[in-house]
């Protein structure tokens, strides 16, 4: 019962960074402008989070699949692709690898409250420093066209094939980057997830005015 | 020592009174070395004595200790037993949920197989049913088909009599016309009778033609009557016809549900063989209402306790292997110390016996040395009174010494056998007591043991059992498992904000084609004013992508004006706070400030006419002049302002008590 609850929590937390990685990147690399930004308070860290009901409904409607499929442990990584919109390619993509780590039973079914809130201080604090990595990556990623509405962007999870899908989703193409360079940022790790992340980026951009 | 004086030589002489002097201090001497030689041995005896006890008792405290230990052993050995009853327990308990949920599958799995068999003889009576209206239609359409052919027939005939009956009337006409025409041309010239007879007769004769056309006209209509009813018929027929169809066609939609009965059927034999599986590992005793799934999920979970379960039996194995391996050694040791015991117990029972002897030669060589001074009592007058007898009685001295050497013999073996018979008492009273308990304890202990290793080897073979079939669930799983391959899908929403835009795309450039397509085809039948209705609707389709467009940007100037309003009242909250004026921009230039220190009274100032008003002058009483010098002389707003915030901050603070 209680390795559930660890599991259960464990995955909140990983939706929840999904979150707001999703939005930062939106945000940081200008895919939607950044008027639809508010700014809000979240592990120590002041991040943006859209306000468009339209953009807000898709990511809740993601978010809550793979939250699903991660209790089952049927999803693996989610992907944000950034798609130029008049040529259809892929610029960035970033990868979330989730791997399910068994130790949560074990500690959870023995661990006291004061190792698991110490587990989760170590997570906020290893989530802090991701979510910093990925505000600071506009320093060293290709600067994206400035023109208005370019971008746009598509979340893809790569779940195992016995996974319970549903007529929203579809299946998709890896949508990968040819020659690309990749960047590999932090991980953190929770109870029962760990969280690998990595940005892969176009290096010479087609001949796009 | 013999004396050959005599007169025989044959008879030996007595000895001399000095040489038995001589003899008695050497046995004296003898005696006395005899008595030290016997008290060294006594004390070394005693010492060994106390020595062998001393080791006795040490041997004594380690078999307690060895008891205590096995005692201590089956106190853990229970406790063992106690984990293991437990562990059974609850084994049984899920294997009852495992048959519960396994007596729920059958259940359902007969009460499907009675819905499948329930709407099997539905169908089946539908079908007869159908059947046999299909064949009632069938016959009421052959019996239809033979009146329609006879009708048919009959209708041919009616209508090859009425051509006939026409011909002959349009003949009898012709001949009337004939007549008629004859009568007009005769009616002038032929006044005979027998014309007129014939006339008549002839009129009569048309009469009964006309009679009988008109007869023929009413068989017709009838005839015609009688054919609409046939087609009618007909109509009918074709009707039941059609019906007949669809009752082929729902026969054969029977047929097709006769092949999904059948699927049915397989599926539930399927279950039913996937049941009997089920049911070769467990028992038929309990009752549950779960899903397959949530069946899975418990096997699962059964699984993993089944898991800590094994490793629990893994851990205890190992301990009883530990327990067993340590029983051994305290058993070797057991055995060890009771050889040890028997062999201390044999060596007292023979220092003992050796002690006992000793005693008694003590005893005995007291009784000697008694035996001998009576003796030399009794010689020392015979050697004062009768030195002359002498010679005589040592015959009898011999004598004498012979009887004390027979006397000291048959004391010695009667020593001997008494000492062997208490000896003998001894063992058989004092160590075979002991013996008896000690072995009394070992042959419990040892039971116990038997108990408890054979016991051991049955829970090692249901726990063999338990691995055999957690490997066959498991190989079972992993079929199950490999049934659906895992791989990995890649999966994205259907309406992502790229394959909307995909989709806009497509649907423009569809259009566009449908437009182009259209606008060739026109421009070769050079119609100027026809527009294709393609190209009205690619306009459509832009338009409302405009309007989408236009709805976006008003949603996006909206929220820059929401940023554009917030950072604005920031901006007028910073100013009043920190210059002590609000200021308000009006919509004719004009720019309305209100001081903090009196928010009643404002300045307005008129940025387009350059003026300058205000109901400040009252507070204020060197109004005039503070704008002379600040405004007007030296063109200094910002000071001007500063001045007047001063003044009403001071006239404030000195209204305040």
């Amino acid at each position: 019962m209680s390795s559930q609850l660890s599991l259960k929590g464990s995955t909140r937390t990983v939706t929840e960074f999904f979150e707001y990685s999703i939005n930062s990147i939106l945000y940081q690399r200008a895919v939607y402008p950044s008027e639809d930004f508010v700014a809000v308070r979240k592990y120590d860290l002041n991040l943006l989070k859209t306000h468009d009901d339209e953009l807000k409904t898709y990511i809740r409607q993601i978010l809550q699949q793979v939250h699903r499929w991660l209790l089952g442990g049927k999803c693996n990584k989610l992907v944000l692709c950034i798609v130029d919109k008049p040529s259809c390619e892929i610029v960035e993509r970033w990868e979330f690898d989730v791997e399910h780590t068994a130790q949560g039973t074990e500690e959870g079914a023995n661990g006291d409250q004061a190792q698991l809130n110490s587990n989760q201080d170590e997570t906020q604090k290893q989530i802090r420093a991701l979510m910093r990595q990925i505000t600071a990556s506009v320093t060293f990623l290709p600067e994206l066209d400035d023109g208005e509405d370019n971008y746009t962007f598509n979340v893809l999870a790569y779940t195992d094939a016995n996974a319970k899908v549903p007529l929203e989703w579809a299946d998709s193409s890896p949508a990968e980057i040819a020659d690309s360079e990749k960047v590999q940022f932090r991980s953190f790790s929770t109870n029962d997830h760990q969280v690998r992340t990595q940005v892969c980026y176009r290096v010479q951009p087609s001949s796009k005015s | 020592m013999m004396d050959s004086t005599g007169s025989s030589p044959f008879v030996e002489r007595p000895a001399s009174p000095e040489s038995a002097r001589t003899q008695v201090l050497s046995f004296k001497y003898k005696m006395s070395s005899m008595q030290n030689e016997f008290e060294i041995e006594k004390l070394a005896l005693q010492r060994e004595v106390t020595l062998l006890d001393k080791k006795y008792r040490g041997t004594l405290d380690e078999l307690e200790k060895a008891i205590d230990d096995t005692k201590y052993l089956y106190t853990t050995n229970g406790e063992l037993e106690t984990r293991v009853r437990t562990t059974e327990q609850e084994l049984l308990a899920v294997t009852g949920d495992r048959d519960a949920q396994i007596t729920e599958l059958s259940r359902r799995i007969s009460r499907q197989d009675r819905e499948l068999n329930e709407l099997r003889t539905s169908s089946q009576s539908e079908i007869s049913l159908l059947e046999n209206k299909f064949k009632n239609a069938q016959i009421e359409a052959d019996g239809s088909k033979t009146l329609l052919k006879r009708y048919e027939s009959e209708v041919h005939s009616q209508s090859q009599e009425l051509r006939q009956l026409q011909a002959q009337l349009a003949q009898r006409n012709d001949e009337v016309a004939s007549l008629k025409a004859s009568r007009v041309v005769m009616a002038h010239h032929n006044y005979s009778t027998e014309e007129l007879t014939e006339l008549s007769t002839l009129n009569s004769l048309l009469k009964e033609q006309m009679l009988f056309s008109q007869n023929l006209e009413r068989a017709n209509l009838e005839q015609a009557n009688e054919l609409k009813k046939l087609r009618l018929s007909q109509e009918a027929q074709k009707f039941l016809q059609s019906e007949n169809e669809k009752l082929r066609r729902k026969t054969a939609q029977l047929k097709d549900m006769e092949v999904q009965i059948q699927d049915f059927q397989l599926e539930n034999v399927n279950l039913q063989s996937q049941l009997s599986f089920w049911n070769e590992f467990t028992s038929q005793d309990g009752t549950s209402q779960k899903k397959p799934d949530e069946v899975v999920k418990e096997w699962s979970l059964l699984k993993r306790e089944n898991i800590r379960l094994v490793n629990d039996n893994s851990r205890l194995q190992l301990d009883i292997n530990n327990v067993r391996v340590l029983n051994d050694e305290m058993a070797l040791e057991r055995n060890q110390l009771l050889d040890l015991n028997k062999n201390y117990e044999t060596s007292i029972l023979n220092l003992k016996k050796l002690n006992y002897e000793i005693d008694q030669q003590k005893l005995l060589s007291f009784e000697e040395c008694k035996i001998l001074r009576r003796q030399l009592n009794e010689l020392i007058p015979l050697v004062d009174d009768k030195q002359s007898e002498r010679l005589e009685d040592n015959g009898t001295l011999e004598e004498l010494v012979d009887n004390y050497r027979n006397k000291t013999q048959d004391l010695t073996n009667e020593l001997k056998k008494l000492n062997d018979e208490l000896m003998e008492k001894n063992e058989t009273s004092s160590s075979h007591k002991r013996r008896k308990t000690g072995d009394d304890v070992a042959l419990k202990y040892s039971q116990r043991l038997n108990e408890l290793h054979i016991e051991n080897l049955e829970l090692k073979r249901e726990l063999t059992n338990e691995h055999e079939t957690i490997s066959m669930l498991e190989s079972k799983l992993a079929k199950i498992n490999t049934l659906d391959e895992r791989r990995i899908r890649i999966l994205q929403l259907r309406n992502s904000p790229f394959i909307k835009d995909q989709f806009v795309k497509q649907e423009r450039l569809q259009l566009l084609l449908k437009e182009n397509e259209d606008l060739k085809q026109n421009g070769s039948a050079t119609s100027q004013d026809a527009v294709p209705r393609s190209m009205y609707e690619r306009i459509k389709f832009d338009s409302d992508h405009l309007e989408h467009e236009i709805f976006r940007l008003n949603k996006k100037i909206t929220r820059l004006r929401e940023v554009f309003n917030k950072k604005s009242l920031e901006f007028i909250e910073v100013v009043n706070s920190l210059l002590g004026f609000k200021v308000e921009f009006q919509s004719d230039g004009k720019v309305k400030l209100n001081s903090c220190y009196k928010p009643e009274k404002y300045l307005l100032a008129d940025l387009n006419n350059n003026s300058l008003k205000s109901n400040l002058q009252s507070d204020i009483e060197d109004w005039d002049t503070l704008l002379k010098q600040h405004v007007f002389d030296q063109g200094q707003m910002p000071s001007f302002l500063a001045t007047v915030t001063l003044k009403l901050w001071e006239q404030s603070a000195n209204s305040k008590p």
